[in-house]
C-alpha cells in the first residue's frame, strides 16, 4: 500500500515595498492508492509494510479506586479484542512505580487471553508517577525499532510534584520514540500537564468526563492508529539566507505551535517533527518567514516546504511546494490577505482568547474574561466553528453571536471548564 | 499539456508549477527568443548575491531572489530591418508581454504583440500563446492566399479560443491579454510592385499599439479599446475629461474566457507612401511617449544605428521613466525600392 501526500500552499505572495513578514498555509493531505475500502471505520486492520506497535498505558493510582479503574479495565480489555493480530501490543500499568502488565508481543489470540487474564488482577492504589510509566513503555517500544510506535495513556490525577524533573527527563527521553494520545478521565487532572506531554510526544490531549465514556473514546484512538501508514515524517523547510522563520504551526486539525520542535538540517533548512501519518489524513501548517526586504518588482522563493521520510536507510522527499514573495507597488494586491491564511490567523486567535480569558476568570478578573471570551464568540461565530462555540456556550451565555455580546455564567461545572480549555485549539477548515 | 520533469504528471498549460508534485514547470516551447532545453536564466550567477547555484527558472537557492529569466528579456532578429524586443520593465515581477514576428518567403512580414491582462491570472502564458497562435496563424491563411483582413479576423479567432482555454489558477481571473497584429504587403498594381508604396493590414484588441514613422507622415496607426478612447469616441466626454479619470486606461476588449461577443477586433487597413518604419509595441513603451513625435524621438536613437540597438534603446527609454510595466516593442524598416517589404 502506497501513501500519497498531496500539498499546495495558500498565501498572498505579494508585498509592499519594504515589508518583509511571509505567511503561507500548506494544506498536506494523504491518498492511498489501493484505498477500496468502502465506510468509515475501515482503518482498522489496514495493513502496511512497517511493523505497528500499540502501548496501553494506564493511570491505576489510588485515585482511579471503584468506577475509573472498572471502566478503564473494560475500556483496554475491548482494545485488547479488537487489536489486529498482526499488530503488537503491550500494556503498562502505573501508579508509584511503573508495572508490565503485558510484555511485547503479537497480538496472536493466546496473548490476548493472556493479557485479559492479567488485566483481571489489577486494582487501584498508590500515587501517580507518570515518568516511570513512560519509561517502561519506552523499554518496550525499544525492542522493535522501525516500527510505527503509538501509546494511548491514560489517568485520572495530577502527577506527583516531586516527579516533575524526571517526568521531563523521561519525557525528552521518549521524544521521537513513540507518539502518545493522552486522555484526563473525571476532573481532577491538570489540561496543562498532560498537554505538555502530549505536545512533546505529538499527540493530542482531552478529557473523557464521564467514566463510562472511556471505551469509545479508546475505540476511536486505536482506530485512528491503525491507520497510520508511515512513521517519522519530517515537514522539511529551506529558507533563503537572511530569513528567519519566526513560526511554523500545525493549525489543522487543531493549533500545535511546532517552532520549538525545529531540528537544523543545514544553515537554510530545518526539519519538523510530524509523526506518523495515516490513509486520508490531511493537516494544514502555518509558516511566518521573515525575508530580507526586496525592492518593488522583485521577486523571491521565501521557502521551499516538503515531507520528508526514510524507507530502508533512503530518504524520500515529497510534495514539494513553494512559498514566494512578490515585492509590489499596487496596494490593490498586496493588501489583500489570503482567505486561508485570514482563516487560520483567526483560528489561532481564538484558541489564543479562549485560553486567556480562562486565565483571567479562573483569577476572577470577570471583566477582562469576558472581553476575551466575547472576541472569542465572535471569531466562532464568523468562522463557523460549531464545536468551539458549543463549548464556549457552557462557559458564556450568549446574546448576539455577531458582536459577541455575551454575559459569563458564573456557575459552570469543571468538567465544561476543562473541555473548553483542552479543545479550544480544534480548528475548523475553510469553505472553499 | 504541459509535462512535469519530476513526476511526470501532465498539467494545464497554464501551470507554472506541477499540480501534483508542485515542480516548477518549464515554460512551453516555442516562446520567441525561448529555445527550449537550454537554461533558462539570463546571467549565470546571482545579480542579488553572486551565487552560482541557480533553479532553471532563476531562483537563488542562496538569496532566495528570482534572476532574469528567457521569459523576462527576450528578442529576435529576423533580418536588420526586422527586429523585435520585449522586457519585463522594473515594476512588474513577470514579464507578461510576448511577440511573435515572422517573415513570409513572398516577402509579406507578420507582426503581433500582445499584452497579458496584469489582474488575470497566468497573463504570460496568455500573450505567449496568444500571439504564437495568431502567428502562425495569419502564416497559413496567407499561404493559402487568403486576404490580410481576412486573414487577420480568423487569427485573433483562433487566439481567442487558445486564450480561452487556459485554465485560471486558485481563485483568480480567466487569463486574458491584448492583442495587436500587423500584416505588412507590397502593393502590386498590373502585376507590378509598387516601389514607393506599401499596404499595412492591422487588427486589434486592448491598448497594445502600433505607429507608423515617416517622414511628414508619422501617424498612430490603431485605436485603443479603452475607457477612456469610448468615452472621447461616443462623445460622452472631451478628452481632457476622460484622461483625467481613474479608469482612463482601463481596457474595454481583450482576449479571454471572459471576453464576451461583442468584443469584436478592430480591422483598418491602410496605403502608406515608402520609405518608413512600423513599430508594434505594448504600453509599457507608449505610456511614457504616447504623443507620435515624442514616441519617434525616442525611437531614433542613437542616429543611424542599427535596429535593434534602436530597439533595445526604446526599452531603455522606457526603464529610465520606471520601467512601470512590461516593454514590448516590434520594428520593421521598409524601404523604397527593392521592393520587397523588410529588405532582405
Amino acid at each position: 500500500m502506497t501513501t500519497q501526500f498531496n500539498a499546495q500552499v495558500y498565501q498572498n505572495a505579494y508585498l509592499p515595498e519594504g515589508s518583509q513578514e511571509v505567511n503561507a498555509i500548506m494544506t498536506i493531505a494523504t491518498d492511498n492508492e489501493s484505498s477500496g475500502e468502502s465506510g468509515g471505520n475501515a482503518p482498522i486492520g489496514a495493513t502496511s509494510g512497517a511493523a505497528r506497535v500499540f502501548g496501553i498505558i494506564c493511570d491505576t493510582s489510588g485515585s482511579m479506586e471503584g468506577e475509573k479503574i472498572r471502566s478503564a479495565k473494560q475500556a483496554i480489555a475491548k482494545l485488547i479484542e479488537l487489536l489486529p493480530t498482526d499488530v503488537y501490543f503491550f500494556i503498562v500499568t502505573g501508579s508509584s512505580t511503573a508495572q508490565l502488565l503485558s510484555p511485547l508481543s503479537l497480538a496472536t489470540v493466546s496473548a490476548k487471553q493472556q493479557a485479559l487474564e492479567a488485566l483481571r488482577g489489577v486494582t487501584a492504589n498508590r500515587s501517580t508517577t507518570i515518568s516511570t510509566w513512560l519509561r517502561l513503555a519506552l523499554q518496550q517500544f525499544q525492542q522493535m525499532p522501525g516500527a510505527i510506535a503509538q501509546a494511548l495513556l491514560l489517568t485520572d490525577g495530577q502527577n506527583d510534584s516531586s516527579d516533575t524533573n524526571a517526568l521531563n527527563q523521561a519525557l525528552n527521553a521518549c521524544e521521537g520514540q513513540f507518539q502518545c494520545d493522552c486522555r484526563g478521565v473525571g476532573t481532577e487532572w491538570r489540561v496543562a500537564q498532560l498537554q505538555t506531554i502530549a505536545h512533546k510526544l505529538l499527540g493530542t490531549a482531552d478529557i473523557i468526563p464521564e467514566a463510562a465514556a472511556i471505551e469509545a473514546d479508546f475505540r476511536a484512538i486505536l482506530g485512528q492508529a491503525m491507520s497510520k501508514q508511515i512513521s517519522d515524517i519530517a515537514l522539511r523547510l529551506w529558507t533563503p539566507q537572511g530569513a528567519k522563520v519566526m513560526f511554523c504551526k500545525q493549525v489543522s486539525p487543531a493549533i500545535v505551535d511546532v517552532t520549538n520542535k525545529a531540528k537544523a538540517v543545514s544553515a537554510q533548512i530545518t526539519d519538523y517533527p510530524t509523526g506518523s501519518w495515516g490513509n486520508q489524513e490531511s493537516r494544514d501548517y502555518h509558516f511566518c518567514i521573515r525575508v530580507n526586504a526586496g525592492n518593488v518588482g522583485d521577486e523571491m522563493l521565501a521557502g521551499r516546504a516538503s515531507l520528508v521520510y526514510s524507507q530502508n536507510g533512503v530518504e524520500t522527499k515529497v510534495a514539494e511546494t513553494r512559498i514566494l514573495a512578490i515585492w509590489t507597488d499596487d496596494e490593490v494586491r498586496s493588501a489583500k490577505i489570503d482567505r486561508t491564511v485570514a482563516h487560520y490567523t483567526g483560528q489561532a486567535e481564538l484558541a489564543q482568547v479562549i485560553q486567556e480569558g480562562m486565565e483571567e476568570r479562573a483569577k476572577g478578573n470577570f471583566e477582562q474574561a469576558t472581553a476575551k471570551l466575547s472576541r472569542a464568540v465572535q471569531l466562532s461565530a464568523e468562522s463557523g466553528n460549531e464545536a468551539t462555540m458549543k463549548l464556549l456556550r457552557k462557559v458564556v451565555e450568549v446574546e448576539d453571536e455577531a458582536t459577541g455580546t455575551i454575559r459569563i455564567k458564573r456557575d459552570v461545572r469543571k468538567e465544561d471548564e476543562m473541555a473548553l480549555e483542552t479543545r479550544s485549539t480544534k480548528t475548523t477548515r475553510i469553505k472553499r | 499539456m504541459n509535462h512535469c520533469p519530476a513526476c511526470h504528471e501532465e498539467n494545464d498549460l497554464a501551470a507554472r508549477f506541477c499540480e501534483s508534485c508542485g515542480t516548477a514547470l518549464a515554460i512551453p516551447e516555442g516562446v520567441a527568443g525561448n529555445d527550449s532545453n537550454l537554461p533558462q536564466t539570463v546571467f549565470p550567477n546571482c545579480q542579488k548575491c553572486d551565487s552560482t547555484d541557480l533553479e532553471p527558472d532563476g531562483f537563488c537557492n542562496q538569496c532566495g531572489f528570482r534572476n532574469p529569466t528567457k521569459r523576462d528579456r527576450f528578442e529576435q532578429i529576423i533580418n536588420p530591418n526586422f527586429v523585435a524586443i520585449s522586457d519585463r520593465g522594473i515594476k512588474h515581477s513577470q514579464n507578461e508581454d510576448c511577440f511573435a514576428i515572422q517573415q513570409l518567403s513572398d516577402g509579406r512580414a507578420v507582426l503581433v504583440v500582445c499584452d497579458g491582462v496584469s489582474s488575470s491570472s497566468n497573463p504570460g502564458i496568455a500573450s505567449q500563446q496568444a500571439s504564437q497562435t495568431a502567428c502562425r496563424s495569419i502564416q497559413r491563411s496567407l499561404e493559402a492566399d487568403v486576404e490580410p483582413s481576412q486573414a487577420l479576423l480568423e487569427a485573433i479567432a483562433a487566439a481567442q479560443s487558445t486564450v480561452a482555454k487556459l485554465v485560471p489558477s486558485g481563485h483568480g481571473e480567466a487569463p486574458s491579454t491584448t492583442i495587436v497584429a500587423a500584416i505588412v504587403s507590397p502593393i502590386v498594381e498590373s502585376g507590378v510592385e509598387s516601389p514607393a508604396m506599401t499596404q499595412i493590414t492591422l487588427g486589434w484588441l486592448g491598448d497594445s499599439r502600433a505607429y507608423w514613422f515617416a517622414p511628414e507622415a508619422s501617424q498612430q496607426l490603431t485605436q485603443d479599446h479603452s475607457w477612456c478612447e469610448e468615452m472621447v469616441a461616443t462623445g460622452q466626454m472631451s478628452r481632457e475629461e476622460a484622461e483625467r479619470s481613474l479608469q482612463a486606461h482601463a481596457i474595454t476588449r481583450w482576449l479571454g474566457a471572459d471576453a464576451d461577443g461583442e468584443m469584436e477586433p478592430t480591422i483598418a487597413q491602410i496605403n502608406l507612401p515608402l520609405p518608413g518604419r512600423l513599430l508594434l509595441c505594448s504600453d509599457g513603451l507608449w505610456n511614457y511617449a504616447s504623443e507620435v513625435s515624442q514616441l519617434q524621438k525616442s525611437l531614433q536613437q542613437p542616429e543611424g544605428a542599427d535596429l535593434i540597438t534602436i530597439a533595445r534603446k526604446g526599452v531603455e527609454f522606457a526603464l529610465r521613466c520606471g520601467g512601470q510595466d512590461n516593454i514590448t516593442i516590434a520594428l520593421l524598416d521598409l524601404k523604397e525600392s527593392p521592393p520587397n517589404s523588410g529588405g532582405t
